[in-house]
């Protein structure tokens, strides 16, 4: 829950009410009906009949009109290949670096493990494809087939070249531990569509999570409601999910309003503290969850042609396959943000290609290729794409020369490549460049802030207003700066 | 007076040497400045690298380039005086006339060196580094103290580190929260120092005293609290996350460690006795030299073997990669430094260089992981003695027993050949079972790990068969048992002469081969042979075993085709026929027994049923001998993963460019981090001295890392405060407790840290002491309350303005249901054990990890610091959570609201059956009576009593639903899940 600013306290303020107040004003405030109705349901007075605004946000109303402008997305799904992969050997093919291999590289290219080789031309084929004549290696050929629905940022760059802190920063906007993740701001401002659902889901990869972990996911100083939930990696997505047989439902809600009455009431006793708050609020959502979870989760609803389409029905594809699957579905069921992550654990585990790219490109490629292309074919044919935002990127992008003489590639955070699809982007476009190698942003460098901007921008919100005080600041997604990609946009 | 010993005085001159001071103090900046960028051991210009004194002599291409002793005959001095080309520096401009004098002065001393110079691509170390908030030393008291008029006793301790605290809130214009009421301070510290909520009678008695004197009651209790054994098992499992402890050694396989939890028992043993922490660190760095005849030193070495490991790849990248996790946990637990960072390169942002990792990394290169048993020295020894003389006596009876059973056999042959025509030299062959060239084996086709060959190795599980092994048909092979794997290994005792002229093996191999007396390796061979040969032995190799029995063992590895291994230990003075003879004889011998076969193998089967009445009778006491023998062993001790030296010197360690073992830098000696220690000040104050069967080199880091003046003592004093104070209060002073270095945020409260640092280390290193300070302060005892100004101003609590609820450890959560329900059972230490969980999580690993269909009970209602940590299967309610997943050091962990956490505590299987042991508790309290069970059930779980409100909601609940749900209720309360 969220500090209350104002220094003065009067008795018929009860702490939880004038939070919420303030919340109200940090998110921009001027939607009045529904500002009352969440509050007067957070104060208990709004009876069943009234229309619901969720628990977890402001509700689907906020979404639609966008919080400070008309949103064009209302749903993320962020598909987050961990490790960092490469630019130039999947989107963005640079001529001049296959005349150039084998050649010794400029001076001044810092990289982690300090261990220039040579230029390295791309192991892969390139053709083009679409209207767009976008280049695609030969490794995306599901893919290959949307380019004129993808608008790519060729130019985007971060601050650091370690692992951890591009994380973080590519998640929060700053490469530190303790700041809001970008999925919680959004949820902050707009609140989840589903009442059974929780607003932002995190799902990872089988073989681990990513490094730094739940930072990645967490709310930093936002109240913690707003942080991820997890679905498990393997197995059932959510544990415990159904009530046990020797409890009733009637005595299952019970229970639950019980424990609702007694910690509010315990809260009372311990105002202002968020994680208190957020507890509660966790359980009136696993309730519902319990009710809506299973079904969300069941791909044995969905057909056989529809399996085929996200990869089921292939190995290599199936694990994130049924991921992006499963991320359609949630979207159907009003979930505000999805993360996907594609790699884990160590080395070629993850997309951190530093010791073989082709081995590397050639293990994930096929992992995620027809999962992807299946979910952008399924989104559009059931009218989703047009309010989804998807994005595709990673920490950062890989170098143009060999590491050493392994045939892998190093960091490289000076110029990378991401894409975003759906709702308000403008397909088959694309903004920035890198040099004839692509090593460094040469033309149109877009920072993260400038992405961060761009994702708010398209849900409706104005990236310089949705602000959150913190120990006498205004905090933002985009701290001080940040421009919304127009180059991009429909 | 005695002339002091000539070494000292050796010593003497060596540290005044003339030379040597003008090379620290002139050459050594000069030439790392001027010199070694173009001339070191990568990047030798002109073949020449000046980068340590042996270099230097070496010369370059074109050859000596310094006479020591004589400048003027050294080119250097004339490149340097540009008096002969090239000049030097090449293309810069001239040395100085004062600094090349120097130069000159030093070569005529001999050009002494006092370490390698730094490269200039190397992290150099500033003052500016050496005065880092972490590094520097701690000022002995500080002027700023508001309260250094105040010492001694504990009350006016605790006000000292309020003052600090005060201060900076009164600089904020903020008033310290109200102290906590009595029950709110029970259940606080009862929960902080020992994980588990207070008992019904601790509440009594704390209501009581606190009646009478509120500061004696507490005092009392913190007392208490501390002396509870349950102490050791609440901090013992903080320092487990920073060990990254678990009961198996992750990646694909996740083998078991069944003899990992001696050492997790060691941690909180160490925590309830209060061992020293400088000591704590010291044993679990070295335990193994520093007391080698204490049992519990070796079992805290498993510090360093806890880590995960590669099973099924024994590469040397896989090595390094263990060191590297070693060296990383060192770093994040002990030093509160990201030390793996420079494994590759210098630390991006410490002033790390490389070449600290590797110098700190010799300390563990020699290491091998051994399963030590729990025995304290003299013990040992006497377990050893009984396990061999066990074994003697089991040979003998064995050889007995064997030697009657031949006879047996040779007798029923004998019976059998004379129905056969033969010529006497075929039959005389062929009666050769009973030839010693035929002995019986121990064997296995599974690798037995590390120490088969030692002679206290256990082969009794491992099948016997008559030497011989391969595959028929392979050439010269005489085929004793049958061996079709990739690799066998053998064991068998031996009887070595006493005098042997000529000793030597008998062997034939196909194909690699290796042999050993008790663990020594006498020979080995590559390759395959196509029939038995001599090989000769060194008569001094088998004097150490001369005259006793000893553990021959013999490994034969097969790539391809026909494969073959027996070896004999002999004197070929005593072959009588000589070894060439005996081999033609051997292979004569299985021609025949090809052709005889049938006539000649006597089965068991047959044996019983030839014998004669009397030879079955003999058969039948020696095998009832050789059982009472047998069941005779002593019995085994418990055992513990620890680490140990492999020798006294160990292979060298290299510096890896990149660090990639195929690029071996350059060799480098024990060394510590540069930035706390001087090179020249290592090997002053932290010298490596070699022990009987150890190198000492972790010892010599164990005394680094615990001096507090030049050492890493101060750095390690203030991780370690920080770390108990984080526990305490939610947050460190740095936030970073697993990371002090330059990218950590300052410390909130630096004068307080440091005086938290210092106490800890004037009280001896005690973490009581300091516990009892950090208790008694009136910051510890707020009350969590939270105002919109305090929200305003210090929204992160980073002033300690108020004290805001923590949610309790996934551990705390567990213990404090079943202590709440009456279930817990409080026995401590063992093995760990495997609870109930959920079948769709143990079906997620590849193997069988877990087992199914456990039924909970006082087995497994241990305290969860007991549960088996197996790093592919967490106990997902734990991992839900928070519990960190033990593959690398976790000095903090998250906390975490998410709804999968409530759907944890309605919906799963283990807290409802808590819940009815809960409510079968209430009823033995309470009896049928609403009002009385609800009154239990709130002072069992949460201390206190209800109020109206809450009273009167929980008694309609309690009207029409069961007394069950209730209590499932009280375990989904946030008061019940949160550290007041």
């Amino acid at each position: 829950m969220p500090r209350p600013h104002s220094r003065s306290r009067t008795a018929n303020h009860a702490p939880l009410v004038s939070s919420r107040r303030d919340f109200l004003r940090h998110a921009g405030g001027g939607f009045g009906m529904l500002a009352v109705a969440d509050l007067l349901r957070l104060e208990g007075r709004l009876g069943a009949q009234e229309p619901a605004a969720t628990p977890y946000g402001l509700g689907g109303a906020v979404a639609d009109k966008g919080l400070h402008h008309g949103a064009k997305a209302k749903s993320v799904i962020y598909l987050f290949l961990y490790g960092g992969p490469s630019g130039i050997d999947t989107f963005d093919p640079k001529p001049t670096l296959d005349r150039l291999h084998g050649k010794t590289p400029p001076e001044g290219i810092d990289t982690f493990f300090s261990d220039n080789g040579n230029l390295m031309r791309s192991p892969y084929g390139f053709q083009q494809y679409g209207e767009s004549g976008r280049w695609v290696c030969d490794q995306f050929p599901a893919l290959a087939r949307h380019v004129d629905d993808l608008a790519f940022l060729q130019a985007v760059h971060c601050e650091s070249n370690n692992h951890a802190p591009a994380l973080l920063h590519l998640n929060t906007g700053l490469p530190r531990v303790g700041f809001p993740s970008t999925g919680s701001w959004v949820n902050y401002g707009l609140g989840s569509e589903s009442q059974d659902l929780p607003g932002f889901v995190v799902m990872y990869d089988h073989r681990g999570g990513p490094i730094a972990g739940p930072q990645n996911w967490g709310t930093g100083f936002l109240p913690s409601r707003f942080q991820a939930t997890p679905f498990r990696s393997g197995g059932t997505p959510i544990l415990n999910l159904d009530r046990l047989e020797e409890v009733t439902a009637a005595t299952h809600r019970a229970q639950l309003d019980l424990i609702e009455k007694l910690n509010r009431h315990h809260l009372q006793h311990n105002p202002g503290q968020s994680d208190l708050e957020a507890r509660i609020q966790s359980y009136e959502l696993a309730s519902r969850m319990q009710l809506a979870g299973p079904e969300a989760i069941d791909l044995g609803q969905e057909n056989e042609a529809t399996r085929r389409l996200y990869g089921l029905d292939h190995q290599p594809s199936r694990y994130f396959g049924s991921q992006c699957l499963i991320a359609r579905r949630l979207v159907e069921r009003g979930v505000r943000f999805i993360q996907l992550y594609s790699g884990g654990g160590h080395q070629q585990e993850s997309w951190d290609a530093h010791f073989g790219l082709k081995d590397n490109m050639d293990l994930h490629c096929p992992e995620i290729d027809q999962p992807i292309a299946g979910l952008l074919t399924d989104l559009k044919q059931r009218g989703l794409l047009d309010e989804t935002l998807v994005v595709w990127g990673g920490e950062f992008g890989r170098m143009p020369l060999s590491q050493g003489d392994n045939g892998g590639r190093d960091h490289n955070p000076d110029g990378f490549l991401m894409w975003m699809a759906g709702g308000g982007v403008q397909g088959g476009s694309s903004h920035g460049q890198t040099d004839d190698i692509g090593w460094q942003a040469s033309a149109g460098r877009t920072s993260v802030n400038d992405v961060h901007a761009t994702m708010l921008h398209l849900l409706g919100v104005d990236h310089q207003r949705l602000t959150y005080r913190h120990n006498g600041r205004d905090y933002r997604l985009t701290d001080v700066a940040g421009r919304v990609i127009d180059e991009i946009l429909v | 007076m005695p002339f002091p010993p000539l070494a000292l005085l050796l010593s003497f001159f060596q540290q005044d040497d003339p030379g040597l001071d003008l090379f620290r103090e002139v050459v050594r900046p000069a030439l790392e400045r001027h010199c070694v960028e173009c001339h070191n051991p990568d990047k030798a210009k002109a073949g020449f690298d000046l980068s340590t004194r042996a270099a230097l002599l070496a010369g370059s291409e074109n050859g000596e380039m310094v006479v020591p002793g004589s400048a003027e005959d050294s080119v250097l001095q004339w490149q340097i005086d540009h008096e002969e080309k090239p000049f030097m520096p090449h293309k810069k401009p001239q040395l100085g006339g004062e600094l090349r004098r120097d130069i000159g002065r030093w070569i005529d001393a001999g050009a002494p060196y006092d370490g390698a110079l730094n490269r200039p691509d190397e992290r150099l170390i500033t003052d500016a580094d050496r005065a880092h908030w972490a590094f520097a030393p701690l000022p002995e008291t500080d002027p700023g103290d508001p309260s250094a008029a105040v010492a001694g006793i504990p009350a006016a301790a605790a006000r000292s580190l309020d003052a600090w605290i005060d201060q900076r809130l009164s600089a904020s214009a903020l008033h310290a929260g109200k102290q906590a009421p009595p029950h709110v301070l029970l259940r606080r510290a009862t929960l902080d120092l020992t994980g588990l909520p207070a008992t019904l009678e601790e509440q009594q008695r704390f209501r009581r005293e606190w009646k009478l004197d509120p500061q004696q009651a507490w005092t009392a209790l913190v007392e208490r609290l501390l002396a509870s054994p349950h102490y050791g098992e609440r901090w013992g499992r903080h320092w487990l996350d920073a060990a990254r402890y678990a009961d198996s050694g992750g990646y694909e396989f996740d083998v078991e460690r069944p003899n990992a939890w001696p050492y997790r028992d060691w941690v909180v043993r160490a925590l309830n006795e209060d061992l020293p922490y400088d000591e704590f660190l010291r044993l679990q760095l070295a335990g193994d030299e520093l007391r080698p005849d204490d049992p519990s030193a070796h079992a805290a070495t498993g510090f360093l073997t806890a880590g995960p490991v590669v099973s099924n790849q024994q590469t040397e990248q896989n090595r390094y990669d263990e060191l590297d996790d070693v060296l990383a946990t060192t770093g994040s637990a002990m030093l509160g430094l990201t030390l793996a960072c420079a494994r590759c390169h210098d630390h991006k942002f410490d002033p790390i260089p490389q070449r600290d990792y590797y110098q700190i990394l010799a300390a563990f290169t020699g290491t091998e992981r051994h399963q030590r048993p729990l025995l304290e020295g003299a013990a040992l020894v006497r377990w050893q003695e009984a396990r061999r003389k066990h074994q003697e006596q089991i040979t003998r009876a064995e050889q007995e027993l064997s030697a009657a059973r031949e006879g047996v056999r040779a007798a029923i042959v004998e019976r059998r050949l004379s129905a056969l025509e033969l010529t006497e030299g075929d039959a005389t062959l062929l009666r050769a079972p009973q030839d010693p060239l035929a002995p019986q084996w121990r064997y296995t086709f599974r690798d037995p790990g590390p120490g088969w060959a030692e002679a206290d190795f256990d082969d009794r599980d491992w099948p016997q068969g008559p030497g011989g092994f391969g595959r028929r048909n392979t050439p010269g092979a005489r085929l004793g048992t049958e061996w079709t794997s990739d690799q066998v290994w053998l064991r068998r005792t031996v009887e070595v002469p006493e005098h042997m002229r000529e000793p030597g093996l008998v062997l034939h191999h196909d194909e690699d081969l290796r042999v050993s007396l008790d663990g020594v390796v006498i020979f080995t061979a590559e390759g395959f042979l196509r029939d038995y040969r001599f090989v000769a032995l060194d008569v001094q190799a088998l004097r150490p075993f001369a005259g006793r029995s000893a553990t021959l063992a013999v490994s034969c590895r097969q790539s391809s085709g026909g494969q073959f291994v027996d070896v004999h230990l002999v004197d070929r003075a005593e072959l009588t026929d000589g070894p060439l003879g005996d081999a033609v004889r051997m292979n004569r011998w299985t021609a025949l027994r090809q052709r005889h076969g049938a006539d000649l193998e006597v089965n068991d089967e047959q044996l019983a049923a030839e014998a004669s009445a009397e030879e079955s009778a003999s058969l039948a006491a020696l095998e009832s001998q050789l059982q009472e023998v047998r069941a005779q062993r002593p019995a085994e001790p418990q055992r513990v993963l620890a680490l140990r030296d492999r020798g006294r010197d160990p292979a060298p360690t290299w510096l890896l460019g990149r660090g990639d073992p195929g690029d071996k830098r350059e060799q480098v000696e024990v060394g510590f981090l540069r930035v706390l220690t001087p090179a020249e000040d290592a090997r002053l104050h932290f010298p490596v001295t070699a022990r009987a069967h150890s190198s000492g080199r972790r010892s010599a880091l164990a005394a680094w890392m615990t001096a507090v003046e030049h050492g890493a003592g101060r750095l390690v004093a203030r991780v370690e405060a920080n770390r108990i104070w984080q526990h305490h209060f939610g947050r460190g002073l740095v936030p970073t407790p697993g990371d002090f270095g330059t990218q950590a945020t300052t410390p909130s409260h630096p004068q307080l840290l440091d005086e938290l640092a210092r106490r800890l280390i004037g009280s001896g290193w005690s973490r009581k002491a300091l516990h009892r300070a950090i208790l008694h302060t009136r910051a510890y005892r707020r009350l969590g309350q939270w105002t919109p100004q305090l929200a305003e101003v210090d929204a992160d609590n980073l002033l300690l303005s108020y004290r805001p609820p923590l949610r309790l450890e996934a551990e705390a959560l567990r213990d404090s249901m079943l202590a709440v329900s009456g279930c817990l059972n409080p026995s401590l230490g063992g093995p760990g054990v495997r609870p109930w969980i959920h079948a769709d999580v143990i079906a997620t690993g590849s193997t069988n990890k877990w087992p199914q269909a456990v039924v909970d009970g006082p087995a497994t209602w241990r305290r969860s610091i007991y549960v088996f940590v197996r790093r592919s299967v967490m106990m997902p309610t734990l991992e839900t959570f928070d519990l960190p997943n033990a593959a690398q050091s976790c000095t903090r962990r998250d906390r975490t609201t998410t709804p999968t956490q409530a759907l944890a505590l309605l919906n799963n299987p283990f807290v409802r059956a808590q819940a009815q042991h809960f409510a079968e508790r209430l009823r033995q309290i309470a009896g049928n009576d609403h009002g009385a069970q609800i009154d239990a059930a709130f002072a069992l779980a949460l201390a206190r009593p209800p109020d109206p409100d809450e009273r009167s909601a929980a008694a309609a609940f309690l009207a029409e639903h069961d007394l069950v749900d209730l209590c499932q209720v009280m375990f989904n309360l946030n008061e019940f899940l949160y550290l007041p």
